[in-house]
């Protein structure tokens, strides 16, 4: 037996060698032929982008760079060139990993800003994602080291609201991946194809690469959002007066700040924000509209500790009562093209005075 | 529980460790709590049909014991049948019988709504069906005794490495092995894991690549035409393969690692000269199944001539029909039926046309041919195994002889990369060079016999491409519809 454990480990220990030299090889690449698109187009057209706009499908389909951009310029002399980087279904780890992928490794030069659309743990990685089901998931390949991966269970952990379940469940999923990108499963696969079919600009649909990465839902929307828009139509607003309803309640305190802080996600928030002072580099955190109660109860206490400085919210309804005008939704979730318009109207308000300090 | 996940790489290396760990008395126990917690991972209430097999099969193999006459035995016999064939027919074959009377009667003018059960297909159903009935026959037969010991006869039924997809096993071959006591044996436990890693590279990197891009086309067979049909085709031939033969090896390889020898179930098939040779090598368990169980009593080949053909053609459909409830299926059983009895009545003219051309001359360009026709006439016959209905095959076959220059491109399937089909087919290549290896060779297993430095370079590249370029998209196995 005891030769068998030997030779066995020797084996285990050859093959993670052997995985390692391979990962370390292969340069940083997004496996998700989608993603990789996104970022072609960043790294080729809008090298001088110095404001990075970071977070999942609501800001890819809310924020529309070029006309922040000119807003911006034209009234403050920012001189800002922006890119909305927003990733459906990206979770806040996913955000994180990126923003320090930026402010490492000097891909944009210029780059000053990165807003980062903050977003609570509870469905981040759901099994769709990652984990038992899905050995191999272009989401986590390329984010989940062992820094996000303490980040993320910390995280989950830190949530007090999540039922003990949930969390063990997502706990596997996330230790699942992270096993899985340390033995490259499915890696050379990616690599190879990567090599072999090169990049293409469109393969997230053609409009993103003129609008500097924002997308218009109404243009292309997959058949679950077309669903959705349906669902959406047939509430006739009463879903989006609910959010609005949720949102006030958030901002008169009512959802107990104070007990429910999740020290951990703070303290991941609030590194990445020295991380690019050090860097020069300013973070900034974005609340946005139409997110779910149960969000807010996650992200409420979390956001009043941020300073002051480093964040930003669009998500009062008392103040932005267009964000919830039904006819400006698309789906419940994400803006149609003129409820971007109105978003990113007030995002520029709301940045101007951040960038201006 | 599927081989091919975390679960399993969890669950099996935890019972491994128990199962050396516990005195050889207990460990029916440790294995029947395994084999049931891998069947209810699936859908748990179905254990109760497991169950029920066992019990009822139990009891009527000890009371058939008990009988010294055939005709008294026969009684608790048919009580077997009723209850397994009968939940076989209920989950798997009910709403196609349902289905298939309408449709006749309406030929007649008569219209109803059909009945359907709305019911799952329970997982393997069909194997440990089978396994069960082998032993009732046998005990009625007496060719083995009954096993009166509940726990190992619960453990025959359901022994978890071959519980949802086989190697179908007999009770003389499985059930006293269960008494056996087994050893942590090196030799035994490498050899077990050395299969395992080939069964998932089987799996893994060529069938689940190979099911995407066959799905394309059987999906939509109105769109492909000529090369693009043949190419699915073949696709498809070996993504059956490593599909079942990936989890036939599997199993027997976990089966070996705790000292259990199951039946090889697969040899080479696409190395058979013919089709009679191709299921003496193509899920053995099951056509061995079939000639003892169906075939021989229904009197074999020691009958008159248009008898013998009857009996063969009938298997074949039976057969056919064992893998699913589909007309599909029934025609591929009765297309392999025809081929065997048309290779019996052409037999001398074949001979004589061989020894006319000279081929005999020849012998290994004659093997080498056999070879090719024969795997021609198995992936054709695929088609229709693959195809969702009856109309998509033909139209498939059809569309097939449209064969225009302009298909003859590197990308082979329009829509699907061309770095994924030759990749896959380069993956194809060194399996069937493995093959040719262990086809032609003087050793039985060449690899094992090779040098320290080559078996291992071998073993670290059979785990590094795996990993690397396995598929790991939650692909079920092919078979466990079955």
């Amino acid at each position: 037996m005891t030769n068998f454990f030997i030779k066995a480990g020797f084996l285990i220990i050859i093959v993670l060698f052997i995985n390692l030299l391979i990962r370390n090889s292969i340069p940083y690449f997004w496996s998700m032929d989608t993603l990789l698109s996104y970022e072609k187009v960043l790294e080729t057209y809008y090298k001088d982008t110095n404001l990075l706009f970071l977070g999942t499908s609501r800001t890819a389909n809310g924020i529309q760079p070029s006309w922040l951009d000119n807003q911006l310029n034209k009234y403050h002399n920012l001189n800002i060139n922006s890119y909305n980087l927003g990733i459906p279904g990206a979770s806040i780890g996913e955000n994180c990993a990126l923003a320090r992928e930026y402010l490492y490794n000097e891909k944009l030069p210029k780059l000053k800003y990165i807003v980062i659309e903050l977003t609570s743990v509870e469905n981040a990685l759901s099994g769709q994602f990652c984990g038992p089901k899905v050995l191999h998931s272009a989401r986590t390949t390329y984010w989940l080291d062992s820094k996000g991966l303490l980040f993320s269970i910390n995280n989950l952990f830190g949530q007090a609201q999540i039922y003990t379940k949930q969390k063990i469940k997502l706990t596997y999923n996330y230790i699942t991946s992270y096993l899985i990108n340390m033995l490259n499963i499915g890696m050379l696969d990616d690599f190879f194809k990567l090599k072999a079919l090169g990049i293409s600009e469109n393969s997230f649909g053609k409009g993103h690469k003129h609008s500097r990465g924002y997308r218009d839902v109404e243009k292309e929307p997959s058949k679950e959002m077309s669903r959705r828009k349906k669902e959406h139509l047939n509430t006739k607003g009463k879903r989006s007066n609910q959010k609005a309803k949720n949102s006030i309640l958030f901002f008169n305190g009512k959802a107990n700040a104070k007990k429910l802080k999740n020290k951990a996600f703070l303290k991941g928030l609030k590194q990445l924000i020295e991380e690019g002072e050090k860097r020069n580099i300013k973070i900034i955190y974005l609340v946005p509209p139409l997110i779910r109660l149960k969000s807010y109860e996650h992200l409420s206490s979390v956001y009043k500790a941020l300073p002051l400085t480093n964040k930003v919210q669009l998500t009062n309804a008392n103040v932005f009562p267009e964000l919830y005008e039904y006819t400006n939704i698309f789906d419940g979730t994400h803006f149609t093209k003129d409820g971007a318009h109105i978003y990113t109207k007030y995002l520029a308000n709301e940045l101007t005075k951040k960038l201006l300090r | 529980m599927l081989f091919n996940s975390i679960a399993f790489i969890i669950f099996f290396p935890i019972v491994i460790f128990l199962y050396f760990l516990t005195p050889y008395k207990y460990r029916w126990i440790l294995l029947l709590a395994a084999s049931y917690y891998f069947y209810m991972c699936w859908k748990a209430e179905y254990i109760i049909l497991i169950l029920l097999s066992t019990i009822v099969d139990y009891f009527v193999s000890l009371k058939m014991a008990s009988l010294p006459e055939k005709k008294q035995r026969r009684k608790w016999l048919y009580l077997s049948f009723l209850c397994n064939l009968g939940l076989l027919f209920t989950f798997k074959y009910f709403n196609f019988f349902s289905d298939s009377v309408n449709l006749f009667l309406q030929n007649f003018n008569i219209f109803y709504e059909p009945f359907y059960l709305n019911v799952l297909l329970p997982v393997g159903i069909s194997f440990y069906t089978f396994q069960t009935l082998s032993y009732t026959i046998d005990v009625y037969n007496e060719k083995v005794e009954p096993e009166r010991h509940f726990g190992y006869f619960a453990l025959y039924v359901s022994f978890f490495p071959q519980l949802v997809a086989g190697p179908i096993e007999r009770p003389a071959r499985l059930l006293p092995q269960f008494r056996q006591k087994f050893d942590f044996d090196y030799e035994r436990v490498v050899t077990g894991l050395k299969m395992m890693a080939w069964g998932f590279f089987m799996k893994l990197v060529i069938a689940d690549r190979l099911a995407p891009i066959v799905n394309k086309v059987f999906n939509h067979p109105s769109k492909f035409e000529g090369i693009e049909v043949i190419v699915a085709t073949i696709f498809f031939s070996f993504q059956i393969f490593c599909d079942f033969a990936g989890y036939s090896i599997i199993a027997i390889g976990a089966a070996k690692v705790m000292g259990y020898d199951l039946m090889q179930n697969f040899r080479r098939p696409y190395f058979a000269t013919s089709i009679r040779e191709f299921w003496q090598r193509w899920h053995i368990s099951l056509s061995t199944w079939f000639r003892d169980y169906v075939y021989i009593p229904l009197g074999g080949n020691r009958v008159v001539k248009w008898r013998w053909y009857y009996n063969l053609f009938v298997t074949f459909v039976v057969s056919g029909l064992w893998h699913g409830a589909n007309w599909t299926f029934v025609i591929w059983g009765a297309l392999h039926g025809f081929y065997l009895i048309f290779a019996i009545v052409t037999q001398s003219f074949r001979d004589k046309f061989n020894a006319a051309i000279g081929l005999n001359k020849y012998p290994q360009l004659h093997h080498f041919l056999q070879i090719v026709v024969t795997f021609i006439l198995a992936a054709f016959a695929w088609i229709f195994f693959r195809a969702n209905n009856v109309g998509d095959a033909f139209t498939l076959i059809q569309n097939m002889f449209y064969i225009e220059v302009s298909q003859f491109t590197w990308q082979l399937i329009p829509t699907v990369d061309t770095y994924k089909i030759w990749l896959v087919i380069f993956f194809m290549l060194i399996l069937e060079l493995y093959h040719a290896i262990e086809e032609f060779s003087s050793s039985p297993t060449p690899l094992y016999s090779s040098s320290t430095i080559v078996r291992w370079t071998s073993y670290v590249l059979l785990i590094i491409i795996t990993l690397g370029f396995g598929s790991y998209t939650s692909n079920d196995f092919i078979y466990f519809q079955f």
